[in-house]
């Protein structure tokens, strides 16, 4: 893999970008078929292909167009949601371990999503125990976004020194933050929660089980939102990578920007937590094979980012569907066991 | 006349729930309950596969064109009552640790597994397309409209002893043999009663999640529980903070409380941490444990609403409780 | 460094935290499910009293607190040799993995095999000792880099959670019951659950505690250290495995604990300015002040349950640590 990124990047910028691009593109248009063929049922292609044109039997309907298409939709969505929040993470904290769950804002959507279950069951009425259910699904999307935003706000306010945003500062405070959360979200469902413990739980591992239609409408504008900042904050990122007086002496209002990248990756991640719950690693090593592979570019980086993202969660998910039905693995969970080794072995290559 | 001791029978049944706890729940329990044994029976009156009409504990309606014959189960009660009526269940989950359900017979092995209760796999269940899906109620709130577009699915509490006789003529109904799900519940309570009868009470029981140093002791309105209240014993977890609610399901008691308590028996509930107790400090000053009065019970003790199961708890009740009385022949009531 | 008139004297910090450890532990020993009496405290000391109250106070409340004040003192320890070995001050068992890592393993071991209670000990001890040793190898060897040592503990923390989460999933019944552990509890804990990490608590803390002077060498500058005849990577190697060792074995019989491995040394070191040898000692001493005081609280707030005492570490101690992040003056980290 090293002797072909080194060959890759001998070759011009040009040639490399172009092969990327076809290699992105292949990725995206093979991705989902993967997601759309296996499963915990057998499924020819051609029973894949009636379902899509709706010409299949209705058990094939069912699983091709309710089940494994928005499925993979979804995981595709997630995936670039988690791996450009990293991305931009990483670069904005110059730290390469740097992503959603590590600074907290993952922690935060978790723990709003288990106090949404637990203020569902306190104000539900008495006849129906179940009513706090229905409140707590609604807003958990919106509810667990604005607990991760507010968790990224706080690292950010914490982390502001008399110069500016520090970096490690970041890094560290998220740290400290997730810590804190990830306690206090243990304890809550386990003190307040034992009537609802495997649904909570089932949302904590960051699953796309049950995942439908709505869940993507409901994604899909935060998608949009968060593709159009990056592409507002390709160049002001850039700049961002030299040091800070430099920047700042190419006018570059460093406080300003840093700010907002922080709030779009902010959006980004816990938007996707908010619909799946937390998942992790996707934003940790798609960003490290990214820039192996684009070099320097940052907008390479930023379309290999979203191949990748996408291509990970998908594959991560098909798999974890499959291997052991009738069981399913979280993406969170597969992702983090392929990705271990490959992140042990980034880690050992660092200088 | 057959309606009228129908109806007599529906009073006297009805009676029995509301003698054991007052509340707005049992009220309403109790006029559904009516409605609907008046609904069956007017469906009975008719020809055999008529259409069903079944209300579950969401208070929703479920419309089958015929009585069910390849019904799923979320959760070991659908395939309890499907057994009890002779139907084989073509869907199931797991059943706490296991896989199948063990008491339900070798059967079950052949029957294919959904996974866990808490997420069933939706590709599988809409592969097999069972045409009724039993299912638990707390555990698919968030899945329902997934497993509704598979298949029409009942949700039931099975919490409480309401709630396993309503569910048993729910499916009755569902499988269009209400005479038989009555006679069920009916047998059933009969055998209650007259072991009620034998039993000279007087005694405390706790049943506790796992015997380990924060064990999980369960309220009185708990199936299991609320079998031994009515065997005049009593039951260490006490009632119910929320007596309309079903949940918490119990809570966990410090072993202070627990030895203040002292109950005379203690269930033991499976756990996959074998010999628990071992690191309980005040197990061996509790009396159960010094009269050897400690029962490890099965998996069927925690999931027992269906006819088979709560059939097995009375029998496991009888034997360690009751150990002088004629033992009752283990088939199903 | 001056002498005399500008150096803090010691000693009355020292007795203000037994004091107030004292009177923590006396207040462990009344309170409860039910409020004992001094007179009933004195008369079933005395081996006197009702079977309730003797069983109360001397099987359930005086080894919990005994092994409160012992497991705090553990982590307090062990967070002061992480930071003064790696020269970091963020490193401590949370924030390397082997409190993360020591769950785990008791996690996925009850979910797919059925262990006899006596042995999840040593096996939440082999898992944090793996993933105490995972972080600093990923780290890199012999420098141990002390922003990389942290970098590394988050991302072994996040898989050890990932995997943890996941394996909850597929426990079935089990997973209430280790949700409940995972939080973090003193609850029920007697001579049994003392006995069997007593010895991983102590060795360790006397080791540590006699061994003050390599330790402080080591945590001056490396070539310094080396110049004075120390095995740098030798000792450095020796102090982390004890400390791993404490911390790990804790986690098997109380469950995950974070942030006093974090916090007590912190406040050590605003208390005792410039005298560092008694900056674990006193680390020591906070951290069992810290856990006992956490404890007590965990019993009475939400009387009559208990609340997960994993939850009031983080409260407590995590406002703390952003506190401390922010107003400290610029050291080796941040």
């Amino acid at each position: 893999m090293l002797a072909n990124t080194r060959e890759l990047h001998k070759k011009p910028l040009l040639q490399r970008t172009t092969i990327l691009f076809w290699l992105g593109c292949g990725l995206i248009f093979l991705t989902p078929w993967l997601g759309l063929q296996f499963g915990a049922t057998d499924l020819s292609w051609q029973q894949v292909l009636a379902g899509l044109l709706g010409e299949g039997s209705s058990h094939v309907e069912r699983v091709v167009m309710d089940l494994r298409l928005p499925r993979t939709l979804i995981g595709l969505v997630i995936g670039i949601h988690f791996a450009l929040s990293g991305w931009l993470l990483q670069l904005l904290t110059r730290n390469p371990l740097a992503e959603a769950g590590i600074l907290g804002i993952s922690g935060g959507a978790s723990l709003v999503a288990v106090a949404a279950f637990v203020v569902g069951d306190w104000i539900q009425s008495g006849d129906n125990p179940y009513g706090g259910i229905p409140f707590a699904l609604q807003y958990l999307p919106l509810l667990a976004m604005l607990g991760g935003l507010l968790a990224a706000l706080t690292v950010y306010g914490l982390s502001l020194r008399k110069g500016g945003l520090s970096p490690v500062k970041l890094t560290l405070t998220g740290a400290v933050l997730a810590g804190m959360l990830h306690a206090l979200t243990t304890g809550g469902l386990a003190f307040w929660g034992h009537a609802h413990t495997e649904l909570v739980a089932q949302w904590l591992a960051g699953s796309l089980y049950g995942t439908t239609w709505a869940h993507l409408e409901a994604l899909l504008p935060w998608t949009a939102l968060g593709m159009i900042g990056v592409l507002i904050l390709l160049r002001p990122l850039s700049a961002m990578q030299l040091e800070d007086e430099q920047a700042r002496s190419l006018g570059l209002n460093l406080n300003r920007w840093r700010a907002i990248a922080l709030v779009v990756a902010a959006l980004m991640a816990a938007s996707a937590v908010g619909i799946v719950g937390p998942v992790g690693f996707i934003g940790l090593l798609v960003p490290h094979i990214s820039r192996r592979l684009a070099g320097s570019g940052l907008l390479v980086q930023f379309l290999m980012c979203t191949a990748l993202g996408a291509t990970l969660a998908v594959v991560a998910d098909t798999l974890g569907r499959t291997i052991f039905a009738p069981y399913e693995l979280p993406v969170g969970v597969v992702s983090a066991a392929l990705g271990v080794p490959f992140f042990l072995y980034l880690l050992s290559r660092q200088p | 006349m057959i309606f009228l001791n129908m109806l007599s029978n529906a009073i006297n049944a009805d009676k029995e729930r509301i003698r054991i706890k007052a509340g707005r729940r049992l009220w309403r329990r109790l006029v559904i309950s009516i409605t609907w044994v008046t609904v069956a029976f007017t469906v009975l009156a008719q020809a055999e596969n008529s259409p069903v009409t079944l209300t579950d504990d969401r208070g929703k309606t479920i419309e089958l064109t015929q009585p069910a014959t390849r019904p799923a189960a979320i959760s070991t009660f659908g395939a309890d009552v499907a057994k009890a009526f002779g139907i084989q269940p073509v869907a199931i989950t797991n059943f706490g640790l296991e896989g199948a359900p063990a008491y339900l017979g070798p059967d079950m092995n052949k029957v294919p597994s959904l996974g866990p209760r808490h997420q069933p796999n939706l590709e599988r269940l809409s592969r097999i397309a069972p045409d009724l899906v039993f299912a638990i109620r707390r555990y698919t709130e968030k899945d329902g409209p997934q497993i509704e577009a598979i298949a029409p699915m009942v949700a039931l509490d099975l919490i409480t002893l309401q709630d396993s006789l309503h569910a048993v003529a729910l499916a009755g109904d569902a499988f269009g043999r209400s005479k038989q799900a009555q006679q069920i519940n009916e047998q059933f309570l009969a055998r209650l009663e007259s072991l009620a009868a034998q039993s000279p009470g007087g005694r405390t029981v706790a049943i506790l999640s796992s015997g380990g140093e924060t064990p999980f002791v369960y309220y009185d309105h708990f199936l299991t529980a609320a079998l031994l209240e009515r065997l005049h014993l009593d039951n260490g977890g006490g009632p119910p903070p929320n007596p309309d609610s079903g949940i918490p399901l119990g809570y966990r008691i410090s072993l202070e409380t627990l030895l203040t308590l002292n109950p005379d028996v203690i269930f033991l509930l499976p756990s996959n941490r074998r010999r628990g107790f071992t690191l309980n400090p005040v197990w061996p000053y509790l009396q159960a444990v010094k009269n050897d009065q400690v029962f490890e019970v099965g998996q069927h003790w925690k999931e027992s609403a269906g006819p088979i199961a709560r059939s097995l708890v009375l029998d496991d009740m009888t034997r360690l409780l009751f150990p002088d009385t004629t033992p009752v022949k283990t088939s199903l009531r | 460094m001056r002498r005399a008139s500008t150096e803090t004297n010691i000693t009355p910090i020292y007795s203000a935290t037994i004091l107030v450890i004292a009177a923590l532990f006396l207040i462990g020993l009344l309170s409860g499910q039910q409020w004992t009496t001094p007179e009933t405290l004195w008369s079933v000391l005395q081996g006197q009293g009702s079977i309730i109250e003797r069983v109360s106070v001397l099987e359930l409340r005086l080894p919990r607190n005994l092994l409160a004040m012992l497991g705090g003192a553990a982590l307090g320890a062990a967070g002061a040799i992480m930071q003064g070995v790696t020269r970091n001050s963020l490193a401590s068992p949370g924030l390397t993995g082997v409190i993360a890592a020591a769950a785990f393993g008791v996690v996925g071991t009850q979910t797919f095999f059925t262990p006899d209670a006596l042995w999840l000990p040593v096996i939440s001890l082999c898992g944090g000792l793996l993933g105490g040793m995972l972080t600093f190898v990923i780290a890199g060897r012999g420098r141990l880099q002390p922003e990389r040592v942290v970098l590394a503990g988050i991302a072994v923390t996040a898989l050890c959670t990932a995997l943890t989460t996941g394996t909850l999933l597929v426990s079935g019944s089990e997973a209430a019951e280790l949700y409940y552990w995972l939080a973090g509890s003193l609850m029920g804990r007697g001579w049994l659950q003392l006995k069997l990490v007593a010895v991983w608590l102590i060795l360790p803390l006397v080791a540590v505690l006699l061994l003050r002077r390599p330790f402080r060498v080591l945590q001056l500058d490396d070539e310094l250290a080396l110049a004075m005849g120390l095995a740098v990577g030798r000792w450095r190697l020796l102090f982390l495995v004890l400390a791993l060792i404490m911390a790990a074995a804790l986690v098997s019989v109380t469950g995950p604990v974070i942030f006093i491995g974090l916090v007590a040394p912190h406040i050590a070191r605003r208390l005792i300015r410039n005298q560092f040898q008694h900056w674990l000692p006193l680390s020591a001493l906070l951290g069992g002040l810290l856990l006992l005081a956490a404890d007590t609280l965990a019993r009475q707030l939400a009387f009559p349950q208990e609340l997960p005492v994993g939850m009031l570490t983080a409260l407590i101690g995590a406002p703390w640590l952003l506190y401390l992040l922010n107003s400290r003056e610029p050291t080796h980290v941040g």
